[in-house]
């Protein structure tokens, strides 16, 4: 929880008090204080927005603040606070304002080389979680390609269950990476002018095998002449393929999965009931499903860092609960909108767009 | 016409071991160097048709080893092939010559038909 700070007295040195307490994230500015409307500091804190007042004593009472920087060094206002229940506030004089601000940054910068050291952490180890897994992997992949001879159908099976749990493995290291970076800020899209076509249907070719095992009917519809979008393709494809596994994991035997690129009017990203004058083409890509569906007051907390529905639903379907939290962060990164509609019982239709590229 | 010579330089022993069964089996012979110096010695050595290149590696990274590569031979194509998580954001990796980013492990991608593909796109030629 940040530290609130509210500041009494409207003197020129209270301007640059604003903007250095405004750039620590260790601190909130609730507000500034003075009894003159038109002085130096009650024009910059009204310029930028801050609450002020003239009221002291109401002003205490609704900025709930942690410390009061007392800029002032007036004894007429310093008995004025005297008479005002500050309770919980703290008052401090500009001297000691000077050592909070020393205070929070030092904070500041540890949370930030922890930050580091974390990223940095998990980085290497996922280096070592995958160096052995690809080994695993491309083992089983020879046996499983015929390489290293004919094998029975009994064992083909297990060696089936070992590949989807590999790829599991990896999808979570991957995952776990993606959130480290976006949490630390580090991560970065390389954009270009892509088809998104051509992404699409790189994304569907491995679903399709693990669409055959289900014995779902995977379909692509997309629309003829779509133009070009700018994003970042590696990211692109990897919402295409976290959403369509999502669909096969949460679509029984027998039922369909089906993505869909067109071309959407929508404003900020997001497509609207109705076209209005105004709204940017975009491209939309939607993965329907006739899996179990979702209830409504859930659509908003898919989109959470683990926040698959229940606990339950991840013994029975596996996950990380991290793969659509990271689908909304890249999408929103792109300047697109990701959401979901869904009934339950009939199946799911999650939908993302993007900007065109120019 | 002889077979088209690859040389592999990865520290991973099994993983080293498992990918020149592989690449044996497409047709190529196969050449394997355990760190950048043996890689070097090979390269001057063996004369390969093309590269395949592991990022981290004790004493010498891939990067390094690229570099010293690019003294010897500027021309000879370089796959990266590698578990490192930030495989394409390598500083100064572009103005190296870097064929193809392959990752070694990936979710539901197949590793190594993307390993096939970048190799027939580098030597301009199918494996076999």
């Amino acid at each position: 929880m940040p530290t609130r700070v509210l500041i009494a007295g409207g003197g020129e040195k209270v301007i640059s008090l604003i903007n250095t307490l405004n750039g620590l994230k260790d601190i909130e500015l609730a507000g500034l204080c003075d009894n003159r409307e038109d002085s130096a500091g009650m024009m910059h804190a009204k310029a930028i927005g801050l609450p002020c007042s003239t009221d002291l004593s109401a002003f205490m009472q609704s900025s709930k603040a942690d410390i009061i920087i007392d800029t002032s060094g007036s004894p007429e206002f310093q008995k004025a606070l005297g008479r005002i229940d500050l309770q919980p506030a703290r008052i401090i004089d500009s001297k000691a304002a000077e050592l909070l601000i020393y205070l929070a940054r030092e904070k500041e910068s540890a949370v930030q080389e922890v930050g580091r050291m974390k990223s940095e952490f998990i980085s290497t180890t996922s280096h070592e979680l995958r160096t052995p897994l690809a080994a695993i992997k491309e083992s089983v992949m020879l046996i499983l390609d015929g390489t290293a001879g004919e094998f029975s159908s009994q064992q083909g099976f297990f060696l089936k269950i070992a590949k989807r749990n590999i790829d599991r493995l990896a999808t979570l290291i991957n995952d776990l990476l993606d959130i480290s970076k976006i949490e630390s800020g580090r991560m970065r899209l390389k954009k270009a002018p892509c088809d998104i076509e051509v992404l699409a249907r790189k994304a569907l070719e491995p679903m399709r095998v693990l669409a055959e095992d289900k014995r779902l009917k995977l379909g692509a519809e997309f629309e003829a002449g779509l133009p070009q979008v700018s994003c970042d393709a590696d990211k692109i494809t990897q919402v295409i393929t976290n959403l369509l596994s999502n669909a096969i994991k949460y679509t029984a035997s027998g039922g369909a999965v089906n993505i869909k690129v067109s071309k959407c009017l929508s404003v900020n990203g997001l497509k609207p009931q109705e076209p209005k004058p105004g709204f940017e083409d975009f491209i939309e890509v939607s993965v329907k499903d006739t899996g179990v569906g979702i209830e409504k007051e859930d659509f908003s907390r898919l989109f959470l860092k683990f926040g698959q529905l229940d606990g339950s639903m991840t013994r029975r379907f596996g996950g990380t609960g991290l793969g659509l939290a990271i689908c909304k962060e890249l999408i929103s990164m792109h300047g697109g909108e990701i959401w979901v509609e869904s009934d339950v019982g009939k199946g799911s239709m999650f939908s993302f767009t993007l900007p065109l590229a120019n | 016409m002889g077979k088209t010579k690859v040389l592999l330089i990865d520290d991973e022993y099994d993983f080293q071991e498992l990918m020149s069964i592989r690449m044996g089996g497409w047709g190529y012979d196969v050449i394997k160097a355990s760190d950048g110096k043996e890689a070097i010695d090979l390269l001057l050595k063996e004369n390969p048709d093309i590269i395949i290149l592991d990022y981290i590696m004790p004493d010498m990274d891939g990067l390094e080893v690229l570099k010293k590569i690019r003294e010897l031979n500027k021309n000879i194509p370089v796959i990266m092939f590698t578990a490192h998580p930030d495989t394409k954001s390598f500083e100064g990796s572009d103005t190296l010559g870097i064929a193809a980013f392959i990752p070694k492990l990936s979710a539901y991608e197949d590793a190594q038909s993307s390993l096939k593909t970048a190799l027939n796109l580098a030597l301009k030629k199918p494996a076999c």
